[in-house]
């Protein structure tokens, strides 16, 4: 069953056409990969999921568990996002920038007394373990490597406890060796805890070992949609011509 | 062929700067004969009269207090003011506008001509320093707050954004951790400055070291004169080391 559904959205900025007529399913549990050249229109495409833009056209909806469940700012509490650019807080440690995951959970009073609940801090510590940086707890983000940044975005997100996560080039910022063992693990943990997944991907050969689906985009239009065996040289071609 | 060091236009200011100089002194009077009257200070000299500072204890107290109440009272009011004034964080576009007004006005009147002014209005006493300095130093700390708050990294704020923070939680979360070296930066700054200008005004009437200072020029009583400088001295260096270590512990 489709978890979240994109239906003909639409999106131009300043005249220009960004998204048109997009369409997919995303089942849960799924990984998606969303490939295509720069300015296809791959991260206008995540940030209308992530609600932090609204399609001019279209409708997105979503049916999991929690769907309805709005924050005050009209975010839906159970979709975590990935950055590329990790978009932490330097000064602050590994552990309170995972922990501001729970922030659409908290009771607001308190959290801006940097007040968490036990069970907030037991999740972001067993999501701080799960990314396998469990020794570096209180370490500042300032302190540590990129691939360590993006292992703390990834344990922020999953902190928010969602059912749908995107990530917005995860791995773009990193060296390969890293970036590969860093998405495997990411999509691992998505299987693991049965989580949708849509990964906005520039490496084809990641995309190809590591999705369930890839879709691909060119010019704000899918131009393809497919298994990772069907993405022909061809149809390579078609996306990124 | 020749390196040329300056440039036509560069060579043309330099000149302009002594042109105008030249003219500034031509306008008040200035000569070279008072530039060699400047070493008659050394008459004024003399031993400072040592026995005088245990007395100035009170005294410094009151210009310590003056400083760090109205660094206190500009802290508050600028910490509200810098986030209405700041463009990316601002509710509106009017209050952003209204902010920055209050905050121009306060700047750019000089705390020594506000502390004036509320003597005139209410009269002598240290509650007028307090409230003159704050207001100037509000419009500084405003502005340095508001320009900090708009350079930082919008990306931290994106992922809240996500995440659902609030208005205040994005401020806690997402702002602060950014400012807080810069904003604890400013202040310290803020704090030497009010701290001299505390000193100035005590000779317009609001007491503390300022005023004992004036009282004992005018006396001609210099070992006095002396022994309060030599306790200005020791207050504002013993406050800028104390800047500079804490400075130093922020950066880390």
């Amino acid at each position: 069953m489709a978890i979240v559904k994109v239906e003909n959205i639409k999106k131009n900025f300043a005249h220009r056409r960004v998204l048109e007529n997009i369409s997919f399913e995303v089942e849960k549990g799924e990984i998606i990969a969303i490939i295509g050249p720069s300015g296809a229109g791959k991260t206008t495409l995540l940030r209308c999921i992530a609600s932090l833009e609204k399609p001019d056209e279209g409708k997105i909806s979503f049916s999991f568990n929690g769907a309805g469940e709005m924050l005050k700012n009209g975010k839906r509490k159970k979709i975590g996002m990935v950055f590329q650019e990790f978009n932490l807080i330097p000064r602050l440690t590994v552990l309170m920038n995972v922990l501001v995951g729970r922030l659409g959970y908290t009771n607001k009073l308190a959290s801006l007394l940097g007040l968490f609940s036990d069970k907030d801090i037991a999740i972001a510590i067993e999501n701080i373990k799960k990314v396998g940086l469990g020794h570096k707890i209180n370490e500042k983000i300032s302190k540590i490597s990129g691939g360590e940044r993006q292992r703390v975005g990834i344990a922020r997100a999953l902190t928010q406890e969602p059912e749908v996560i995107l990530a917005d080039e995860p791995v773009s910022n990193l060296d390969p060796v890293v970036g590969e063992k860093i998405l495997n693990d990411f999509v691992k943990l998505c299987k693991e805890k049965n989580l949708a997944a849509i990964i906005n991907l520039h490496q084809i050969d990641y995309a190809k070992k590591f999705a369930d689906r890839i879709i691909g985009l060119n010019r704000g239009k899918i131009v393809f949609e497919g298994t990772p065996s069907q993405l022909t040289e061809k149809a390579i071609h078609r996306i990124y011509m | 062929m020749h390196y040329k060091m300056f440039r036509k236009k560069e060579f043309g200011i330099i000149i302009f700067s002594f042109l105008l100089f030249f003219l500034s002194s031509l306008f008040i009077g200035l000569s070279p004969q008072h530039f060699l009257e400047l070493p008659k200070i050394v008459k004024l000299l003399e031993l400072p009269d040592l026995t005088f500072i245990p007395n100035l204890f009170t005294d410094t107290v009151v210009t310590i207090a003056i400083a760090y109440s109205s660094t206190f009272i500009a802290i508050i009011i600028s910490l509200i003011l810098g986030f209405l004034s700041a463009k990316n964080l601002t509710p509106h576009f009017t209050i952003y506008y209204i902010a920055r007004t209050i905050l121009m006005i306060a700047r750019t009147i000089p705390d020594i001509i506000w502390g004036l002014l509320l003597i005139a209005a209410v009269g002598l006493g240290a509650v007028q320093g307090v409230f003159a300095i704050a207001i100037h130093s509000s419009g500084m700390l405003g502005r340095f707050f508001a320009e900090t708050i708009e350079e930082i990294d919008p990306n931290p704020l994106q992922a809240l954004e996500v995440i659902g923070a609030s208005y205040s939680q994005k401020i806690v979360y997402g702002v602060f951790p950014q400012v807080l070296p810069a904003y604890i930066n400013y202040i310290l700054y803020m704090f030497d400055h009010n701290l001299r200008v505390a000193i100035i005004l005590g000779m317009f009437g609001i007491g503390g070291l300022g005023f004992k200072f004036l009282v004992n020029l005018r006396l001609f009583k210099y070992s006095k004169v002396f022994a309060i400088l030599v306790v200005i001295f020791i207050l504002l260096f013993a406050v800028e080391r104390i800047s500079a270590y804490l400075r130093s512990k922020i950066m880390e």
